[in-house]
């Protein structure tokens, strides 16, 4: 395995697919997973995930059948791990389109090798946002009420209120990353069609492709369509953010009314989705050999990333402080003092240190190309991005304005087992898109290499 | 009775063969013919003298239909069908709606792209006569093809065969209907 | 496709005659605003902050501009970088324009009163910030930053034009991720001592974001104007290509986006929590005609431009694209007019001509020295080691 050399000319470009491939390879190495059989760590792991997903199955069972009383939520901590594991898992979420659209507005090649396992992961990660929002509501039987859809009650969501823009904003994500993740894998599907050897395969990806044949009209058409999904995307991720942002900012307590929310969620978001898929990639990479896609030059570059969006985030803690003093305002600095030296400070220095201090040692190059350690440091920044939301949520509820009422939250079983199996649940699914889809655009990935230019003569220009 | 075959499938090797046979397709007047790659090749759209596609129009409108159904749905909503003073704001607080106002002209207009661009490409079409040819199948992995239809006035089954040789193809063969 | 090893250079009226003129009408309106400033010195100080900021975001939007296209090795935009490395250098000019406002500082900023202060117990907390000795020390480190960043900018990619070291690229690309956090830091305190302590009691965390996506917007804009100039004028007509415009009017359009996110939220937020310490700004913004500017601004500088820009076939008509960005540095300046003036014309919007001196007086100088600057190096950092690439740029 050849080591790739960082290229210190400015000049060139780093080659984005290395080992020799030409087009053929690339499908041969991408859709092998698919043809193969099951490889064993593949197995175990899919066992381990399902019995997660029977951990969190049973969770919501009993919420369902006891009720949310169930959870450690009590006044005035009414949001706790629940709202905690949904901007959690939302927030990782956001990468994957993040990496679809706005890299590929920006035109950054490199992205066309992990955007396929990115947006993958925004898909499992919204599902898993969305079973928090589903349940918490109680009676889940009647969550239909959220939408606006004539009922017997003759009631009406109301439009005035951040939780209904999060139905509306969450599910429209859901939508568009699933239909953005789908149109994109329509010409790999028909790959695999084409490749198939075996009935099952050829009729199920044969319906999934469409009747994919690659001619250059439905490619125009679906250029554009791609180009005008990242146009769309791009906002809304920014907005999806925002809104659940808005959640908290537009209410008057303090420690969540701050204006600079709104953006501060957004890096915060894409911040921890980058860890995430820097966690998986680091993993896959490995486990099914696609080092010569997944290349050191794209792993540093998400560490760069994961760098520049850690320090916004620390901007945005540092404004936060200083706002609350410059404020004057004497409730906004308690909040502040109150995260920081108060009852929960343990989760707010947990925060600071795994958010801010931690990515810091990106600056290195080394570190930046190293496999472990920037393994380690993308779960350390998503422990600490979970230990952020739960310091928003929780630190500014438990000493409300009556002190009489404060009060020390700490989860339930249930709470607790219901995150874990949530792991459980965006597992299952992640196993078995390694498994049976294409983890790399096929098709994007050809057409960024030399020879796919019309006027390649055998060497760049 | 002999079926009309659907027209002639030529093969080539490189993107570049396949765009310069465009352009000798195009310069010589065919109308009817096709292009086939497993990614979209730079400057084909113009090799092949086809419009610019008409996806953005159709996107637009459904934005512009998900942006004014929000308004409407938010303003009778709010105003009318459920009356109903919360936190001190006016029923018709329009701060309020540009959320869904933003998701809706989203959501409308994603629809609009993808399914925009299946109706336009008359997807999904799990039949096509090209499906039969086992060399066609590598169009989705390596292959690069050009099709000619029957349909196109100046096609001739010989003629246009020893067109497409010339321009560079490895094997030209009939595609039945 | 022109020589790469010759340097294009700034000759003719845009190179001589322009900056005379322009220093010309700058020190005339300079000379008149000091007479103005003796019949009402309210009114000139605020107004000359106010034209100080529009310059100021021009500068500031330049030089993230610069440090942006180095921290992610963008090729396409090496044959703009040195507009905006010209105007980024402006920032010393900018610090002695600096000097009016300092002598201005009680005229203007309410917290620097004693009096004031000592009668209100807000005032009284934020006396470790606001204060005369630390507002000017903070002055003095924000255009001691900005002035490093854009010489060493500046410096390195005019010594390559002769010298071609491709380590030259390096460091600035080294430099460039230090930079870009220099900067986010002093640009917001800057925004928020000079423009948001005008209203000492209020706060928002947004403030320095607002103020920053503005300047990209009035950057991006001036830059196009620039370049289209240049083009009108025959100066690099094959080489700032109709490609290049288009991914002005495309990071236009996308940042003016970004500004209006950024600003809706900010008063969305302040909108529905309702509280009054908050509402106070704007409900002095929204006073009287203030309110018809604010819905001018979410017209024009949002969505007007927003519907113009959205086809690709306008934002690659020259023409258009000439329409839309004088648009929007109109939009631009009419926004930090928004944010500045309410603070002195309390009732509504009232243009007097100590808006109109100052604007030209600062804008003349601070122009002529750009055109000046602009023709005494190559049009284009032309050994950069990816101008190559700029110039084969096709979008």
């Amino acid at each position: 395995m050849s080591v790739s050399v960082p290229i210190d000319d400015p000049s060139k470009r780093v080659t984005l697919v290395e080992g020799g491939h030409d087009f053929k390879s690339v499908s041969d190495t991408v859709c092998r997973p698919v043809e193969t059989k099951a490889p064993k760590w593949w197995m175990i792991s899919f066992g381990i995930a399902v019995s997660l997903l029977l951990l969190i199955l049973s969770m919501l069972g009993k919420l369902v059948w006891s009720g949310v009383g169930v959870w450690g939520l009590n006044n005035p901590v009414m949001w706790g791990w629940d709202l905690v594991g949904f901007v959690f898992w939302v927030g990782i979420g956001h990468a994957g389109t993040l990496i679809s659209a706005i890299l590929f507005l920006f035109r950054q090649k490199w992205r066309t090798s992990i955007n396929r396992f990115a947006e993958a992961m925004t898909v499992f990660a919204v599902i898993c946002a969305g079973t928090y929002i589903a349940f918490h509501v109680g009676r889940v039987w009647v969550a239909y009420y959220l939408f606006p859809i004539p009922n017997s009650m003759a009631i009406w969501p109301n439009f005035r209120s951040p939780l209904m823009w999060d139905v509306f904003a969450v599910s429209t994500y859901f939508t568009i990353s699933l239909l953005f993740w789908f149109v994109g894998l329509i010409p790999d599907l028909a790959t695999i069609r084409d490749r198939a050897t075996t009935k099952t395969r050829k009729i199920w990806y044969g319906i999934f492709a469409m009747g994919w044949r690659g001619a250059n009209r439905h490619w125009m058409n679906y250029e554009r369509a791609y180009l005008i999904l990242a146009a769309l995307s791009t906002p809304l991720v920014l907005s999806v953010h925002s809104i659940v942002s808005f959640d908290f900012a537009v209410s008057q307590l303090p420690g969540w009314h701050t204006t600079i929310f709104p953006p501060y969620f957004v890096a915060g978001a894409i911040f921890s989705g980058f860890a995430m898929v820097v966690t998986l990639m680091v993993l896959a990479r490995e486990l099914f050999g696609m080092k010569d896609f997944m290349t050191m030059h794209h792993l540093e570059t998400m560490n760069k990333i994961i760098l520049a969006t850690g320090t916004m985030v620390g901007y945005a803690y540092g404004m936060e402080f200083f706002m609350a003093w410059f404020s004057g305002n004497q409730y906004e600095s308690y909040a502040f003092l109150n995260r920081a030296f108060g009852p929960y400070s343990w989760a707010y220095w947990t925060m600071i240190s795994c958010n801010v201090i931690f990515p810091q040692l990106f600056w290195f190059k080394k570190i930046r190309r190293s496999i472990p350690i920037m393994f380690i440091i993308s779960i350390i920044v998503n422990i600490g991005m979970w230990f952020e939301r739960f310091v928003i949520t929780v630190t500014s509820l438990h000493r409300d304005f009556l002190p009489s009422s404060w009060f020390y939250y700490s989860p339930t079983y249930v709470e607790i087992c219901q995150f874990i199996g949530s792991f459980g649940l965006f597992l299952t699914f992640f196993l078995l898109f390694l498994k049976y889809l294409p983890i790399i655009a096929i098709s994007e990935v050809k057409g960024v290499m030399p020879a796919a230019n019309p006027h390649y003569h055998g060497e760049e220009h | 009775m002999t079926n009309k075959p659907f027209g002639l499938l030529a093969e080539y090797k490189t993107p570049g063969e396949l765009l310069h046979a465009a352009e000798r397709l195009r310069d010589a007047g065919y109308k009817q013919f096709e292009t086939y790659s497993p990614f979209p090749i730079h400057g084909m759209d113009n090799a092949m003298g086809i419009n610019d596609s008409i996806l953005g129009w159709i996107v637009v409108t459904c934005g512009a239909t998900g942006l004014l159904s929000a308004i409407a749905l938010q303003t009778w909503v709010s105003t009318s069908a459920y009356r109903i003073v919360t936190s001190g704001k006016l029923l018709f607080s329009f701060q309020a709606f540009v959320p869904v106002c933003f998701e809706l002209m989203v959501l409308l207009s994603g629809f609009g792209a993808v399914f925009g661009m299946f109706f336009l490409n008359g997807l999904p079409q799990l039949y096509h006569p090209l499906f039969k040819k086992p060399t066609f199948r590598t169009v989705t992995s390596h292959g690069f093809f050009v099709t000619v239809e029957s349909t196109d006035p100046r096609f001739s089954i010989d003629d246009t065969a020893r067109f497409l040789h010339e321009t560079g193809s490895t094997a030209v063969e009939v595609v039945e209907e | 496709m022109s020589n790469l090893n010759e340097s294009p250079r700034l000759t003719g009226f845009l190179a001589n005659g322009l900056p005379k003129l322009l220093f010309a009408v700058g020190f005339a309106g300079l000379g008149a605003t000091a007479i103005l400033w003796k019949q009402n010195p309210t009114q000139a100080a605020f107004s000359y902050l106010f034209s100080f900021l529009v310059f100021l975001s021009l500068t500031i939007g330049s030089l993230f501009f610069v440090i942006i296209q180095h921290l992610t090795r963008a090729g396409w935009s090496v044959v703009i970088r040195r507009i905006p490395e010209t105007f980024a250098m402006n920032a010393w000019v900018m610090s002695i324009l600096f000097l009016p406002i300092v002598y201005a500082i009680k005229t203007l900023y309410p917290w620097s009163h004693a009096d004031i202060v000592n009668a209100d117990h807000l005032l009284l907390g934020k006396q470790g910030y606001l204060n005369l000795k630390f507002f000017l020390i903070r002055a003095i480190a924000f255009f001691a930053i900005w002035i490093g960043m854009a010489r060493y900018f500046y410096k390195r990619s005019t010594n390559q034009d002769t010298s071609g070291d491709k380590q030259l690229t390096l460091s600035m690309q080294g430099f460039s991720a230090a930079a870009i956090l220099l900067f986010a830091i002093s640009v917001t305190f800057a925004i928020v001592d000079w423009a948001m302590t005008l209203t000492p009691h209020w706060y928002s965390t947004m403030f320095g974001v607002y103020f920053f996506a503005g300047s990209a917007v009035c950057a991006f804009a001036t830059m196009s104007l620039i370049a289209l100039t240049l083009r009108k004028a025959g100066f690099l007509t094959d080489i700032i290509r109709i490609d290049h415009f288009h991914d002005i009017a495309k990071f236009l359009y996308g940042i003016n986006i970004f500004w209006a996110y950024v600003s809706f939220s900010q008063y969305f937020l302040y909108w529905y929590a309702n509280i009054p310490e908050e509402t106070v700004w704007f409900q002095e913004h929204f006073f009287g005609s203030w309110n018809t500017v604010a819905a001018l601004l979410a017209l024009g500088h949002f969505f007007i431009p927003f519907v113009v820009f959205m086809s690709k076939h306008a934002r690659r008509n020259l023409k258009v694209q000439c329409v839309v960005v004088i648009w929007f540095l109109m939009m631009h300046v009419t926004d930090l007019y928004w944010l500045i003036m309410p603070n002195f014309s309390h009732t509504g919007i009232h243009v007097t001509l100590t808006d109109v001196t100052t604007f030209f007086g600062i804008g003349g100088i601070y122009l002529a020295l750009f055109w000046k600057r602009l023709a005494s190096k190559s049009l284009i950092p032309n050994k950069d080691p990816r101008l190559s690439e700029s110039l084969h740029h096709h979008t």
